[in-house]
């Protein structure tokens, strides 16, 4: 088991010199729980900053990475890097004697990688807290609100740490299976276009195999040819087919003309490329004009600096390394977040841009083959027929090469040649014209009209051959592929689904606990069968979204936040926090808790000391608070834990820490110095008056209705209540009396309140002073339990007043 | 961070001897090398190309 015997900064955060927070008392070397009270600003945080940073195996504190301020704000500003240090260290309590002092010490060349003074047992730490052991107030608010069910699932995975397979998870969902969803899009658009081409070829909207069956048996019927019985014979015979064509120089002419005919037929302009082009090059234009813009991106690299700016300097007036305007320092951040936010809009603007940029690259690549294919047969036809002409065609090729090279090499430098419509248009006339050209000359060379029949024929289906294997080919690859992608599937689905068996058995696991940590924070028998639940069948996140199911009033509700107050809600937080850390922190007893009972409502802060009480017992809890009210109830609760306070906290130095006491102590202290009476008195009537209004709330005694908060009982009327209310529950017993006897006193407690400016110190006679406290004290013992340390309470349903442990009563 | 969770399920399954090996062999690197999701995604692509290649070699 492991504890931590001393914490340990210097240069870091707030604290410059070498502070001690030392967890264990002379004599003892087995640590203790701590509570340490500090006001708002005096350090407590630096502790949790330095704990988080030592046990962050990515050497990172989190709240401060979404405040941007990263690393380079961890060490101390005023140290001299040159000369000190800014470390945290960490002295361990094991009992397996396994590890003793480690230390995490920045490093300012690299400072991203500290220096860890044993490599291997900073992995055994960071191995040992499955859940990290530091919650801050924030955090409790941010899980329940603030989070989506993929968001909170990511939270649980950090608290209950299965952040790799959750990370594993999202690898599969978002990369690897849409890579493999893409590849078989693409085959199934090239098999769609292949079909495309082929039904252009059959004239036909149906490109079956009995259609093309059909159609190559009505050719070769024509011929008196015997009918092929399947496709398989069919393209086997084509090739027999097409030994008929005419041997003849006149007939080989008329081949080729038929030949390339079918391929100019074939070949069709991409007329939406031009109006693409525009619409790029009118994006570029827009998005170069914004030269302000443009200039931004080259300095995007220097937000780092300007955050360094931040951290760095000292001077009141800082110069914005983004737009070098002079900023006072502490609009400074303000002003660098709008900055980043306009530059992001001109990143994400340039990837829009580069994606659309991309798109026309390819499509240009293949317009341009096209283009280079359809003039290689005009040049072929150009042999027979001289006298066509294909400059629209070749001027084409020149301008999308031209565009290619040029201005899509790098759209935001080199200038834009546009391709005009009517270019497009001329290369579409042309291919007309040729057509015309070559059925004219077919005619010419004057072959007989069978000739011309057969050699058409016989193209049409040597096409009809290819084209039909290579849409077989095309569907093989793709049935391929899709089975084999599904195969992948298969593995896929099988580990996704062991990964959340092993997180839904996590969840249950903690459930139960949830809903019995909250009972403990929360008296509410309306709210049962708390429960984490995994989001299995909820669109693109399912699987990997997770959310609070509960039953309010019987009636089942997810997520948990639709009904519960935000009070409840913090409850919950808490006790989700706490079952994880109870769950898998079984080997590591340590827990910070950063002045986490800010999230609760004053009258049910007690119920976190109980549920500390009753489950975390043999816990090292370090606790930081800012409320010295409820600082002075930790102490009287938990007596053996480490009581400290922050007595102040200097930028030079940090924070001072010294030794508490409890405020009976305090009080004698005072009375013990003839100069510090009216202190004492003063300390006194604040304790007489916290006490009163917690007695008079724990025994449920009557008090008058208060309109406003600017009006609460008086001392006097809490002293009434509260005899009242034991009168009538414990006539005769001791205490009932007791409470008279303070009472006498509370005149002279009263004057510190009231008139304690125009008080005089010798008003008050130090015996009186004295009295009034020895009576006070000898009640609150009375109504105190040293089994369980707490005050009684009224039990309704027992109608009896006693402590949590059943061993006072006052009857 | 690769998880070693992860990793005995993956011997498991490749174990049990029902799914494809290769594909758990590719899934057991991506865990271990914590290597990026395209990269994976890459590798099985070509492990199915170089498959589909050889089935056209034994099935002409």
């Amino acid at each position: 088991m492991i504890k931590v015997k001393k914490i340990t900064l210097s240069g870091f955060r707030g604290i410059l010199k070498q502070q001690d927070l030392v967890l264990t008392v002379k004599g003892d070397s087995i640590p203790r729980s701590l509570v340490l009270f500090g006001l708002n600003s005096s350090g407590k945080t630096s502790f949790v900053d330095g704990l988080e940073w030592f046990l962050s195996e990515d050497n990172k504190v989190e709240w401060l990475k979404r405040q941007d301020a990263e690393e380079k704000a961890y060490p101390h500003q005023a140290i001299d890097p040159k000369k000190d240090e800014s470390f945290v260290e960490l002295d361990f309590y094991d009992t397996d004697k396994k590890l003793a002092t480690l230390r995490k010490t920045y490093n300012q060349k690299t400072i991203t990688k500290p220096v860890l003074s044993s490599e291997v047992d900073f992995v055994k730490i960071y191995k040992s807290f499955v859940i990290r052991p530091y919650l801050r107030y924030l955090e409790v608010i941010d899980f329940i609100y603030n989070h989506t069910g993929v968001e909170k699932y990511q939270k649980l995975a950090n608290w209950m740490g299965f952040e790799s397979e959750l990370a594993f998870q999202e690898k599969l969902a978002l990369k690897i299976l849409p890579e493999l969803k893409r590849k078989k899009e693409d085959l199934d658009s090239n098999l769609k276009l292949l079909e495309r081409q082929l039904s252009q070829l059959m004239g036909s909207s149906i490109v079956g195999e009995t259609d093309v069956l059909s159609i190559g048996n009505e050719i070769l019927k024509t011929y008196k040819i015997e009918t092929c019985k399947d496709i398989g014979s069919l393209l086997n015979y084509i090739p027999e087919f097409a030994k008929l064509r005419a041997t003849s120089s006149v007939g080989i002419t008329v081949d080729k003309l038929t030949r390339a005919e079918t391929d100019i037929n074939l070949f069709g302009v991409n007329s939406q490329l031009p109006d693409s082009l525009t619409q790029g090059q009118s994006q570029v234009e827009t998005f170069k004009k914004e030269k302000e813009k443009v200039g931004q991106i080259d300095v995007i690299s220097l937000y780092d600096q300007a955050l360094s700016a931040l951290t760095k300097r000292t001077e009141t007036s800082v110069l914005c390394p983004v737009c070098g305007t002079q900023w006072e320092r502490g609009e400074l951040v303000e002003h660098i977040q709008k900055e980043l936010s306009l530059l992001t809009k001109v990143k994400q603007d340039k990837e829009a841009i580069e994606k659309s940029i991309a798109i026309l690259k390819s499509s240009l690549r293949l317009e341009s083959n096209n283009v280079g294919g359809i003039i290689a047969k005009y040049d072929e036809v150009q042999k027979i027929i001289p006298g066509i002409s294909f400059e629209k065609t070749k001027e084409y090729q020149t301008a999308l090469s031209g565009l290619e090279v040029g201005w899509l090499a790098n759209p935001f430098g080199n200038i834009a040649t546009p391709i005009a419509k009517e270019l497009v248009d001329g290369v579409v006339m042309e291919k007309e014209e040729i057509l015309k050209q070559i059925s004219t000359e077919k005619t010419k060379i004057q072959p007989s009209k069978e000739d011309l029949k057969l050699a058409e024929d016989i193209e049409k289906l040597t096409q009809v051959r290819i084209k039909w294997l290579d849409i077989e080919e095309a569907r093989a690859e793709l049935s391929f592929t899709t089975a084999q992608v599904d195969s992948f599937i298969v593995v896929s689905n099988k580990l996704i689904g062991l990964i959340q068996d092993d997180i839904k058995s996590r969840f249950n696991e903690i459930s139960e606990r949830i809903g019995k940590y909250f009972s403990i924070l929360r008296d509410d028998k309306d709210i049962k069968n708390i429960e984490i639940v995994l989001n299995e069948e909820k669109g693109k996140a399912a699987g990997r979204s997770a959310e609070i199911q509960l039953h309010y009033y019987d009636v089942s509700v997810k997520p948990a936040y639709k009904v519960l107050s935000e009070s409840l809600l913090n409850s919950l937080g808490l006790a989700v926090y706490f079952t994880c850390i109870k769950q898998f922190n079984q080997d590591c007893k340590f827990i910070v808790l950063d002045d986490i009972m800010n999230s609760l409502d004053i009258d049910k802060r007690d119920t976190l000391l109980d549920l500390i009480d009753k489950e975390f017992i043999d816990y090292q809890v370090v606790l930081f608070t800012h409320d010295l009210y409820w600082f002075q109830k930790i102490m009287r609760r938990f007596p053996g834990w480490i009581a400290k306070k922050i007595k102040n906290w200097k930028y030079e130095t940090g924070a001072t820490i010294d030794v508490a006491t409890t405020t009976q102590q305090e009080i004698e202290e005072n009375l013990d110095d003839s100069t510090k009476i009216e202190t004492a008195g003063w300390l006194l009537e604040r304790h007489v008056e916290g006490l009163l209004n917690e007695f008079c709330e724990n025994l449920c005694a009557e008090i008058r209705y208060r309109y406003t908060k600017n009006d609460p009982p008086s001392m006097e009327e809490l002293f009434v209540a509260l005899h009242k209310r034991l009168k009538d529950k414990a006539k005769n017993h001791a205490v009932t009396q007791q409470v008279s006897e303070a009472k006498k006193y509370e005149p002279i407690l009263r004057n510190f309140v009231s008139h304690a400016r125009t008080n005089s110190p010798t008003s008050v006679s130090p015996q009186e002073i004295k009295r009034a406290a020895e009576e006070w004290f000898k009640l609150e013992k009375e109504l105190w339990c040293d089994k369980c340390h707490q005050f009684v309470e009224y039990y309704k349903d027992k109608d009896s007043i006693e402590c949590g442990c059943g061993n006072l009563k006052i009857s | 961070m690769s998880s070693e969770i992860i990793k005995k399920h993956l011997k498991d399954m490749k174990g049990q001897k029902e799914l494809d090996p290769d594909f758990i062999d590719l899934l057991t690197m991506a865990n271990d090398t914590n290597e990026e999701g395209r990269d994976t995604a890459i590798k099985i692509l070509a492990v199915i190309k170089k498959r589909y290649d050889k089935s056209k070699e034994n099935n002409p």
